[in-house]
């Protein structure tokens, strides 16, 4: 009989841990709750923070991580770094991307064109400014430039927010698109186009344009809780029906051991079981890692002493940060809440570090022994890099071994 | 009259500060038609004035003590509905009081006491005081807890300090001051007789300096007083103050409809406040020895604060905390009694009598009287200089307090949002008008800047252009962009570039005035963290880390 592995958490790390468990044999089952730090991704795949990487060679990509992209098919992650423009006017280098981002790393003194429309979120001739005095950008004599060629369609397409507007490229839409652009003057003699973060719910609207126009054509990156996260969601959902993974949707409370299988509370007084249980519920931004509410309680008749983050999912592993286990500090209001800001601490705070221990992937108890039906995946391990690489990685590494089990 | 030896002055005034003291005298000078000058060393309002509780209240706590602190600031409260009347709003005050063996006695004293309050209510236009069963305050708070014995209701205005000052500051540019923030003062300059004949400033963000004489020379740097007089040779006793700090809490949302007190547990009054579109939780009150460009909340005193106010409202704690802000009150000086019994009055040092004849410091004072407070001392620098007609400040509107506005024709003419027409109007009364005939040139402007608040770009070009904002700090104290639960996260990158734009600088000088600001307001926001607020503080972390990269250069 195959073993039964739960993942909690539907993010990167909790789709590439039931990918793994899945190409392993094993029955998967995936707790489906809140969106998490995956769905407000930016389309950027990073796999350590971007600032610091032009340094170090990119790592080349493991089999099992090519065989899950491959699966998953909206996200490009070649040999070479790609060089991808912010909605805020960067740009920047990027281990791979969302497959609908404007890849600019091929071009060299070229004139990039960003169509200028009256929309509340791009101001063309702003970002085209932004972009060219960018370091990137004159090292290899890369121009942008704002044109007239309004692609909106409808009055109401000026303030429609980002994701709705990309609801719209339906097939009617973009061959209204490429007839557009083809018309479009000021087009002729640029080598590239770049439009707002709105191409489409699937990566294959840039796609189809780039092959009509004869030109490379992509987004910048996503703000916050942009498009390129739900072009995430679907790719998922597919990928999820396609390997047969049973799909339980809740809130994940609590995990426990009993007599060799692993149980998972949900929300409702419902229950799951397993051989093993994935935690994959990301860090503090995906909702993972709780603040510890005493922070502001104080000595309430009900207060607890407990560290300053506790994770959302009540279960027998600590939390780690700094290579430590999180200490209950010596006030019952918590930890210091001045060395939570990024800009006080030099390096990352523990709003980017605390997670579980990653010893080989498998949780700790506060007496430092492994949990043997508990592994950890994603942001929700401690003190590695919050990218979505990193958390792919973490998450095919962890369902491998529940797929394996312990020993 | 003070006649120069030499040639005529550049001003007949030169006023440090820009605070609502400063901006205060600088206006009515103006007014009166002084030559004026006002320097900032940061931004209008950057101090006490717009870090205050935000209310020009009558001053019922000093009743008592000081009664001719609660009938003025009753007085100048009215005169400034009168010239602002887009910048007030009504605050209904709840005050419970707990059971106890002295209850009774206590509750009818304090019902005496707001009886006595009521005397100066006319004079700020509030409402008599109500005296409140325990099912009354119960039914109108239903969020209040404990053995209630009643309470009473009194009335109090709300006021955005900061948009005062800058109200200030631009009525005096428009009466021909120079009017310069971002602009420190090295050396008050003194002639070989000891008087006071100019300054010597530098612009902090181009590192100019400029030397200009005056006939006289005003300190209103508030708390930075004793540090001002210094830059002239004098001791910083011939203008000391008690500085004390007072540190507000700001929560996402209007949590309740009245405004509550509470004690703390060293027994002083704090209060709950729906202000504009959040809610407000003070402050504290504690002699302060640290930085004054750097004064900033630290968690203790939130959680002191908490701890206050819960004892009431227990719902405080669940309510979800977007920040924190502080300011240091400019006291009269006295050694001996706890902060919160040091006087609210205010003084006029004449430094004549320290041997630098024409330089004056103003004292103490609160945001209520400021106006009074500035006719006195231009009523000095007038009989002085021998100049000027009578203070007008009290009939005069604040610019954008000339008409009333409406907000469904800013609404319509500007084809945006109600809210955002509302908020508009209430930060530029009559002229938030102008903004709307921006939009109506350049429809493209009515983009959103700051979704929370809502900002439009239009406003954020405006008070560029119009009220001297130069840093996305200066943004955001004259609109509240980037002050709302999202910190900035999806405002500060997209104002930084309109600032680039407006100053003709990089874009990477304007990206560095995005994350100025974003590093600073962290620093504001962890101190009250709660488990919500945490959430999105990382998800504003890595969405900066995206967006825009922080690397340790820009950190630091």
């Amino acid at each position: 009989m195959s073993r039964r592995v739960v993942v909690v958490g539907s993010g990167i790390a909790g789709l590439a841990a039931a990918f793994a468990a899945r190409r392993a044999k094993a029955t998967v089952t995936m707790v489906m709750g809140r969106p998490g730090a995956t769905t407000l991704m930016s389309g950027a795949l990073d796999d350590i923070h971007w600032e610091r990487a032009d340094a170090r060679p990119p790592r080349a990509l493991e089999p099992s991580e090519r065989a899950f992209l491959d699966a998953l098919g909206i996200w490009e992650v070649g040999e070479e770094r790609a060089l991808v423009a912010t909605s805020s006017g960067r740009l920047r280098s990027a281990r791979g991307r969302d497959r609908a981002v404007l890849d600019l790393s091929r071009l060299e003194n070229a004139v990039v064109a960003l169509p200028r429309m009256a929309r509340f979120d791009w101001d063309a001739d702003a970002l085209a400014r932004a972009l060219s005095s960018e370091p990137f950008a004159r090292a290899r004599g890369l121009r942008f430039e704002a044109i007239d060629a309004d692609i909106l369609r409808f009055a109401d397409e000026v303030g429609l927010s980002a994701a709705e507007l990309a609801e719209r490229h339906d097939a009617e839409r973009v061959a209204w698109l490429i007839g557009r652009l083809r018309a479009c003057a000021d087009l002729a003699g640029k080598q590239a186009l770049l439009v707002g973060p709105f191409l489409g719910l699937e990566a294959s609207v840039a796609e189809a344009l780039t092959e009509a126009l004869g030109m490379p054509v992509g987004e910048t990156l996503s703000p916050v809780g942009g498009v390129a996260g739900l072009r995430f969601e679907r790719a998922r959902d597919r990928l999820l029906s396609k390997l047969d993974v049973v799909a339980q949707p809740g809130v994940s409370t609590g995990a426990r051991g009993e007599a060799g299988r692993a149980i998972v509370d949900l929300e409702g007084d419902a229950m799951l079981d397993g051989n093993v249980v994935v935690l994959a519920t990301g860090g503090v931004a995906g909702g993972g890692m709780l603040l510890s509410r005493s922070m502001l309680a104080g000595l309430d008749e009900d207060s607890r002493r407990e560290p300053a983050f506790l994770p959302s999912v009540d279960c027998e592993a600590v939390l780690f940060a700094g290579g430590r286990p999180l200490v209950i500090p010596s006030s019952p209001y918590g930890a210091s809440a001045e060395e939570l800001a990024w800009s006080a601490v030099r390096g990352r705070t523990l709003l980017e570090t605390v997670g579980f221990a990653d010893a080989d992937g498998w949780g700790i108890r506060a007496d430092g022994d492994a949990i043997d039906w508990l592994l950890v995946a994603g942001d929700a391990v401690a003190d590695r890099p919050r990218t979505v690489l990193e958390a792919m990685r973490t998450g095919l590494r962890a369902g491998e071994r529940a797929a394996r089990g312990r020993g | 009259m003070i006649t120069s030896s030499r040639s005529t002055p550049d001003f007949d005034v030169i006023v440090i500060g820009g605070g609502v003291n400063g901006t205060g005298v600088a206006r009515d000078a103006a007014l009166r038609g002084l030559r004026v000058a006002l320097f900032e060393r940061n931004d209008f309002g950057f101090g006490a004035s717009g870090n205050s509780s935000g209310m020009i209240h009558g001053g019922v706590r000093y009743l008592s003590s000081d009664p001719n602190v609660t009938a003025t600031s009753c007085a100048d409260s009215g005169h400034i509905q009168a010239i602002a009347p887009h910048l007030v709003f009504r605050i209904p005050f709840l005050m419970p009081l707990s059971k106890g063996p002295t209850a009774r006695v206590m509750f009818d004293l304090v019902d005496a006491y707001f009886t006595a309050y009521d005397r100066y209510q006319p004079l700020k236009k509030g409402k008599r005081h109500a005296r409140l069963s325990e099912h009354e305050l119960r039914s109108l708070e239903p969020g209040l807890v404990g053995d209630i014995v009643g309470g009473v209701s009194f009335d109090e205005w709300g006021i955005d300090g900061a948009r005062l000052c800058i109200a200030n500051a631009i009525d005096a540019k428009e009466h021909g001051a120079l009017v310069c923030n971002h602009t420190t003062i090295e050396t008050i300059l003194r002639d070989h007789a000891g008087k006071v004949r100019g300054i010597r400033a530098r612009d902090m963000l181009t590192g100019k300096a400029q030397s200009y004489t005056a006939h006289a020379v005003v300190n209103a740097t508030g708390a930075w007083a004793p540090l001002t007089s210094m830059l002239s040779g004098l001791a910083p006793s011939t203008s000391r103050v008690r500085p004390g700090k007072g540190i507000h809490i700001v929560f996402d949302r209007r949590l309740t409809n009245y405004a509550i007190t509470a004690k703390t547990i060293d027994g002083r009054q704090i209060f709950v406040e729906p202000w504009q579109n959040t809610t407000i939780l003070g402050t504290t009150d504690d002699d302060y020895y640290g930085d004054l460009d750097q004064v900033r909340a630290t968690s203790e005193e939130v959680r002191y604060l908490m701890q206050g106010m819960a004892r009431v409202l227990p719902a405080i704690r669940n309510a979800r905390a977007i920040g924190t802000f502080a300011g240091v009150r400019p006291t009269l000086y006295e050694w001996g009694p706890l902060e919160d019994e040091l006087s609210r009055d205010h003084r006029i040092v004449d430094h004549a009598g320290h041997g630098a004849p024409g330089l004056f410091s103003m004292i103490g004072g609160k945001l209520a009287s400021y106006r009074l407070f500035s006719q006195e001392m231009t009523d000095v620098l007038a009989s002085r200089l021998g100049a000027g007609s009578p203070c007008t400040t009290h009939q005069k509107p604040l610019p954008g307090g000339e008409a009333p506005v409406s907000e469904g024709w800013l609404s319509a003419e500007g084809g945006i949002d109600a809210i955002a027409s509302r908020r508009l109007a209430y930060r530029h009364g009559s002229r938030a008008m102008r903004i709307v005939e921006r939009i109506r040139r350049k429809p493209r402007e009515a983009a959103v800047v700051c979704p929370c608040e809502p900002v439009l770009e239009a406003e954020v070009r405006y008070v560029v252009r119009e009220e001297l904002a130069k840093t996305v700090d200066d943004v955001a104290r004259r609109t509240r962009l980037g002050l709302g639960a999202c910190g900035g996260m999806r405002c500060a990158a997209r104002c930084g570039q309109i600032l680039a734009e407006e100053r003709e600088l990089s874009p990477q000088e304007g990206r560095k005035l995005a994350l100025r600001f974003l590093a600073e307001k962290v620093k504001t926001r962890v101190v009250a963290l709660g488990p919500e607020q945490a959430r999105q503080e990382a998800v504003a972390l890595a969405s900066i880390r995206s967006e825009l990269g922080v690397t340790d250069e820009d950190e630091a």
